[in-house]
């Protein structure tokens, strides 16, 4: 099996350390050619890609824009597949299936990643025991997914979870997204200057995040705002309501207020499926 | 001027022999030569050598001691840049021609290379 991945970032280049690491001879693409220059000289990847039509696999690691540019502009065997690795997954199925095609297109998005960009972040165990979302929709077809499904447990992941482009879009609006928005909104305070050893875990949890890439995520923010702001509605409504409480300096108010959201946290179910169909197969 | 060329790759393959012409230049020399229909051009510059073949098979690859270069794939099934490593470059130059060792890792094989080309007797002055 001949595979590539286009777009040698963190993500794509720990894809390619993954598979080599499982064994598989990989190929890669960059635009930036002194990045696919040193994946070649590190043995990250086995060549660089002229062009596609020879892989049965791409992985294209790119941001949204630049996936659907790349997949729209490059020729692919007949039957191959082309998954991308884009954190929205409507906007770009509805993208690709705007025209005909000869490939097998298999939508993903690896959860896993690191506060820091580029090749050389990259590390061949980035995925294990992470989850690979794959979406789907009538257009997909099922032999590719189990293709990508297996060469994800081949690159360390420990499960894979299949459900519809907009049941992953609004998920991940809550579950990654908001999570990355109230970093961002959080260290914004002049408190943060001089907090040294007056630091715990906690605050190291709220701001790890806050430093990403403001135009990969601006992005992803925007192709899934609908999603995304109704959750910033809610935690705003949240918030307001604790300031209130605490305004008021009306203790029992606040517990109560504590209290549900301590209840709502303790009573979570991981595995339940509150929004279309969601599989999960675990590997180990 | 007219040569001879001789080419021992793998210990287990039979020589390949060529005729090709051999032209010196200030910097190093140019070797024209062929392998079968496929057109060979060997360029010595300095203690770095490129090596282009046309024809069925399409490749560029250049070598440097000890430093990291590529081979381009420019057809077969997959094409693109694959790593190259050069462990071991000598370059032997006489009146009666040159002689080049190359030991060397494409991807992850590793190859010894030795080519000799010699002037024809007729061309020696």
């Amino acid at each position: 099996m001949n595979i590539c991945v286009a777009g040698l970032g963190i993500i794509g280049g720990s894809m390619c350390m993954a598979l080599k690491r499982a064994g598989l001879p990989v190929w890669g693409w960059n635009r930036t050619k002194k990045v696919a220059d040193y994946a070649l000289h590190n043995g990250i990847i086995d060549g660089i890609a002229r062009d596609f039509v020879a892989f049965d696999v791409v992985f294209v690691a790119l941001p949204p824009e630049a996936t659907v540019e790349f997949i729209n502009n490059h020729a692919f065997k007949e039957g191959a597949i082309v998954a991308d690795i884009c954190g929205v997954k409507v906007w770009i199925e509805e993208e690709i299936y705007k025209r005909p095609r000869n490939f097998r297109y298999v939508g993903c998005h690896p959860m896993a990643g690191k506060e820091v960009s580029t090749i050389y972040n990259a590390c061949a165990d980035l995925f294990d025991n992470a989850s690979m979302i794959i979406t789907y929709s009538g257009a997909t077809d099922f032999a590719a997914v189990n293709t990508v499904s297996g060469l994800s447990q081949k690159m360390g992941f420990a499960r894979v979870v299949e459900c519809t482009a907009a049941a992953h879009d609004k998920k991940i609006a809550y579950t990654s997204q908001l999570a990355h928005i109230v970093s961002n909104a959080y260290v914004k305070n002049d408190e943060l200057d001089g907090c040294l050893g007056f630091t715990g875990g906690s605050f190291q949890d709220m701001t790890r995040i806050a430093g990403v890439d403001e135009r990969v995520w601006s992005s992803l923010y925007l192709k899934n705002s609908q999603n995304l702001t109704e959750d910033i509605s809610r935690l705003i409504s949240s918030l307001e309501q604790l300031r209130a409480e605490i305004a008021k300096g009306d203790k029992e108010g606040l517990e109560k207020c504590l209290r549900e959201g301590r209840k709502i946290f303790e009573s979570r179910r991981e595995e339940r499926t509150l929004w279309g169909d969601i599989t999960v197969t675990e590997f180990k | 001027m007219l040569c001879n060329v001789t080419i021992y790759g793998s210990k287990d393959a039979a020589p390949v022999f060529s005729q090709g012409e051999l032209n010196f230049d200030n910097s190093g020399f140019e070797l024209k030569y062929k392998i079968g229909e496929d057109r060979c051009t060997l360029c010595a510059n300095g203690s770095t050598i490129t090596q282009s073949r046309r024809g069925g098979a399409n490749m560029d690859i250049t070598f440097s001691k000890g430093k990291n270069t590529v081979c381009v794939l420019l057809s077969g099934e997959l094409t693109g840049s694959v790593p190259v490593k050069t462990d071991e470059l000598k370059i032997f130059k006489s009146h009666s021609g040159v002689e080049i060792y190359i030991e060397y890792y494409l991807g992850g094989a590793k190859i010894n290379l030795r080519l000799a080309a010699t002037v024809s007797p007729k061309e020696i002055k």
